[in-house]
C-alpha cells in the first residue's frame, strides 16, 4: 500500500521539479531580456530586396542605409548611436552542426587578430530564428570614442552571415536589448531552403 | 644276428640290426632310433651287447622303462620275445629271421600266416618271433604226421586268425598314445601301459618348452615360466636342475659381459672437466654439463651485451635463464640488482623527459620518452598510463584541427586548412579515420 502510494508520488515529484526547471530558465530568459529589452518598443521586419534574410528592427528612430562593399544591408538609428550591418559570405559547404562552435572559435580568432585593440571579448552560442549561431561580445575604440560590438555569426545552408551590431559606449546600456533583439530575430528562409537542396 | 623292432601300436616303426654297438633310442635326433613322441625322453635307453646278449638300459628317463609289466631299474636283460615298452612305443628283439630263414621257412611261415608283412606289421603270434628250425631229414611218417600236425595247428591258428581279426574290425576305438597290443600267446598277458600322471605331463611339457627357451637363449624366461614350476612339482628332477643350472650359468655369464662392457665403456669415457663456477649437478653427464655450461656462458655475454644497449629485459632475462642452470654464477645476484637498478632509473628519467616535453607541447617527443620508458620495463605501468593519456589527448588535438581545417575549407580560407589538415594527420593515429581523410583533403587542396 506504502508502496504503491509512493511510487504514484515519484512521477508527480518529477513533473514538479521539471515545471520548477523550466521556469526557472524561463525567468532567467526573462531577467535576461528584461536588462537589455525594452517592453515599449515597436518592431517591424526587414526584408533583404533579394529575398535572402530578414530581421526585426524598431520602428522608431531606426531606418535602412545604402549598403557597399561584402554588406547587403544596414541599419541605424537616425542619431548615429547604434549600427546594425548585414554581411553576407559564402561556403564551399553547409557547415555541420558540430562545426558551429569552431566556426565561432575562428570568428573570435578572426576578431582578436583583425582588431588588435579591442577588448572584452566574450562569447557564447545562442538559438536565434537563423538557428544555432554565436554572439561575440567585445568592447573597442572607434572613430567616435568607444563602442560596444556584438557579432552574431550563423551559417545557413552555404551561406554565412554575420550580423554586426554596433552601439557608442555612452548608449549601451539603453539601446543593446533592442540590439540584442534585431540579432535574434535575423531569419534566412531563402537560404536555409537553398542549403536544404 | 638279432634286430630289434619297435611298434607303435600295431605298426613297426623301425627296426635296426644290433651289432657290437651300443644303441640309443629318445627323442633326441642323435640317437640310433629316434622316437618322436613326448612320451618319449630325449636319451630314453640304449640297447647295449653285454654278456653275449643284449642289455636295455634307461637312461634316467621321464617314464621310464618298462618290461613285462614292471620297470626296470638301470638296466635289464634283453631277451628274445620280452616286450619292453618306452613310453607309446613297445620294443621287441628278434632273430632277424629275413636273413636266417631259407626260403622254405619263409613260404612255411607265411603259410601260417605269422608274419605276412614283418616289416610292416605287428607279428600276431609268437611264431614269428622265436627261433625258426632250418629243418633236417626225416622220415615220410615223421613227415606226415608233421604235415597234419602242422595242418591242424594251421587250421587253429586261421580260425584264432579269423576271429582275431573279426574282432579286430568290431573292436572300439583304439587309443594311439598307449595302442599296446599285448602279444598273443603270451606267458603273461602284456601289462597296462603305466598310469599318466598329470604333474608328469606337466613336468614334460614345462621341460620341452624350457629347453626351447634356453635355446633361444631366454635364460630367464626359461627358468621363471617352465623350470621353477617344473621344480616346484619335482624338486629332484635332474634335468629340470641340469637345464636351471645351465640357464643360471648363462644368465650369470651375460651379466658379467654387460658390467664388463659397461665397466670398459665407463673407462673409455673422458674425465671430467668442470669450468670455474659451474658446479657439476648429481648424475649429471660431461655431455649435459657442457651444453649447460655453454649456455651460462653464452647467457652471461649476451646479458651484458643487452645490458650495455639498456635493453634491459632482455639482459634480466638472460641472467634469469642463467640463475636457472647456476644459482650462483659469479656475482649473478649483485648483476641482476645492478640491472634492475639501472633499468628503474632508466624508466624515471624517460618519464621525466616525457613530461617535460608534454608540458612544451612537443607531444611527438614526449609519446618517443613514454616509449622509451615502456621499452625499458615493459611492466612499467606509469609508462602505460602515460602513453594511453597522451594518445587520447594528441587524438582529441588532432581532432579539433580536423574540424578547425574542415571550417576553413568550407568558409574557402584553403590556406589555413591546409596547414590545419597537416597538423591533424600529425596528430592523428594512422588507423584514424580523419587522418586518412585529412590526407585526402591536402592532396585535393594541393592540386
Amino acid at each position: 500500500m506504502t508502496q504503491n502510494a509512493t511510487s504514484r508520488r515519484h512521477p508527480a515529484l518529477a513533473f514538479a521539479i521539471a515545471c520548477c526547471v523550466l521556469a526557472a530558465q524561463h525567468h532567467a530568459a526573462a531577467q535576461f531580456l528584461g536588462i537589455f529589452g525594452d517592453k515599449n518598443v515597436k518592431y517591424k521586419l526587414f526584408k533583404d530586396p533579394a529575398g535572402r534574410f530578414e530581421l526585426e528592427y524598431p520602428t522608431k528612430d531606426w531606418s535602412p542605409l545604402p549598403t557597399g562593399g561584402s554588406a547587403i544591408a544596414t541599419l541605424a538609428r537616425k542619431d548615429g548611436m547604434a549600427t546594425v550591418v548585414v554581411d553576407l559570405s559564402k561556403l564551399t559547404e553547409p557547415l555541420a552542426p558540430a562545426e558551429v562552435a569552431t566556426n565561432a572559435q575562428i570568428e573570435l580568432e578572426g576578431l582578436k587578430e583583425q582588431q588588435p585593440n579591442a577588448k572584452n571579448f566574450a562569447s557564447e552560442m545562442v538559438d536565434g530564428k537563423a538557428g544555432r549561431a554565436s554572439l561575440i561580445k567585445y568592447a573597442r575604440n572607434g572613430s567616435n570614442g568607444p563602442e560596444r560590438v556584438m557579432r552574431y555569426s550563423v551559417g545557413v545552408g552555404l551561406d554565412l552571415y554575420r550580423v554586426d551590431a554596433v552601439v557608442q559606449e555612452a548608449a549601451a546600456a539603453k539601446y543593446e536589448g533592442i540590439l540584442l533583439h534585431m540579432l535574434l530575430s535575423f531569419a534566412a528562409p531563402a537560404s536555409s531552403a537553398t542549403s536544404k537542396n | 644276428m638279432s634286430k630289434l623292432v619297435i611298434f607303435r601300436g600295431d605298426d613297426v616303426e623301425s627296426e635296426i640290426h644290433l651289432g657290437s654297438r651300443p644303441v640309443r633310442i629318445g627323442r633326441d635326433s642323435r640317437n640310433e632310433i629316434v622316437l618322436d613322441d613326448k612320451s618319449v625322453t630325449r636319451f630314453h635307453a640304449e640297447v647295449r651287447p653285454e654278456n653275449g646278449g643284449f642289455v636295455i638300459v634307461d637312461m634316467k628317463s621321464r617314464n621310464g622303462v618298462w618290461m613285462n609289466g614292471r620297470q626296470i631299474k638301470g638296466k635289464a636283460p634283453l631277451m628274445l620275445g620280452t616286450t619292453v615298452t618306452l613310453g607309446a612305443y613297445e620294443l621287441a628283439l628278434e632273430d632277424d629271421v629275413a636273413t636266417d630263414l631259407d626260403h622254405d621257412s619263409a613260404v612255411q611261415r607265411s603259410a601260417v600266416g605269422s608274419t605276412v608283412a614283418a616289416k610292416h606289421r605287428r607279428p600276431t603270434s609268437q611264431s614269428s618271433t622265436q627261433r625258426w628250425s632250418t629243418g633236417s631229414p626225416a622220415s615220410d611218417a615223421k613227415r606226415s604226421a608233421m604235415f597234419w600236425s602242422g595242418l591242424a595247428l594251421s587250421t587253429l591258428l586261421l580260425c584264432g586268425i579269423t576271429y582275431g581279426v573279426v574282432r579286430y574290425m568290431f573292436r572300439p576305438a583304439p587309443v594311439q598314445e598307449v595302442a599296446v597290443v599285448p602279444p598273443t600267446p603270451a606267458p603273461e598277458p602284456a601289462p597296462a601301459p603305466p598310469p599318466v600322471d598329470p604333474n608328469k605331463e606337466a613336468i614334460a611339457q614345462h621341460l620341452i618348452d624350457a629347453r626351447a627357451a634356453i635355446d633361444s637363449r631366454e635364460y630367464a624366461r626359461a627358468v621363471r615360466d617352465h623350470l621353477t614350476p617344473v621344480l616346484e612339482l619335482d624338486p629332484s628332477n635332474q634335468e629340470a636342475l641340469d637345464m636351471k643350472r645351465q640357464a643360471d650359468e648363462a644368465t650369470a655369464s651375460i651379466a658379467a659381459a654387460a658390467a664388463a662392457a659397461k665397466a670398459a665403456a665407463a673407462a673409455k669415457e673422458p674425465a671430467f672437466v668442470e669450468t670455474p663456477g659451474i658446479t657439476r649437478r648429481p648424475g649429471e653427464t660431461q655431455a649435459d654439463y657442457s651444453a649447460r655450461a655453454g649456455r651460462i656462458q653464452t647467457n652471461f655475454l649476451e646479458g651484458n651485451r643487452s645490458l650495455e644497449k639498456q635493453d634491459y629485459p632482455l639482459a634480466l632475462a638472460r641472467f634469469q635463464l642463467i640463475e636457472r642452470d647456476q644459482k650462483d654464477y659469479e656475482g649473478l645476484e649483485a648483476l641482476i640488482a645492478d640491472t634492475t637498478a639501472k633499468q628503474r632509473k632508466a624508466v624515471e628519467e624517460a618519464l621525466e623527459y616525457g613530461r617535460r616535453a608534454e608540458g612544451n607541447n612537443k607531444f611527438a617527443d614526449a609519446l618517443k620518452w613514454y616509449q622509451a620508458a615502456l621499452r625499458y620495463d615493459p611492466s612499467a605501468a606509469g609508462a602505460r598510463d602515460k602513453i594511453a593519456a597522451l594518445t587520447e589527448r594528441v587524438t582529441n588535438d588532432g581532432l579539433a584541427l580536423f574540424s578547425r581545417a574542415e571550417v576553413f575549407r568550407k568558409r574557402n580560407l584553403n590556406a589555413q586548412a591546409v596547414e590545419l589538415y597537416k597538423q591533424a594527420a600529425d596528430l592523428l593515429p594512422t588507423s584514424h579515420e580523419k587522418h586518412r581523410e585529412a590526407l585526402e583533403w591536402l592532396e585535393k587542396l594541393k592540386s
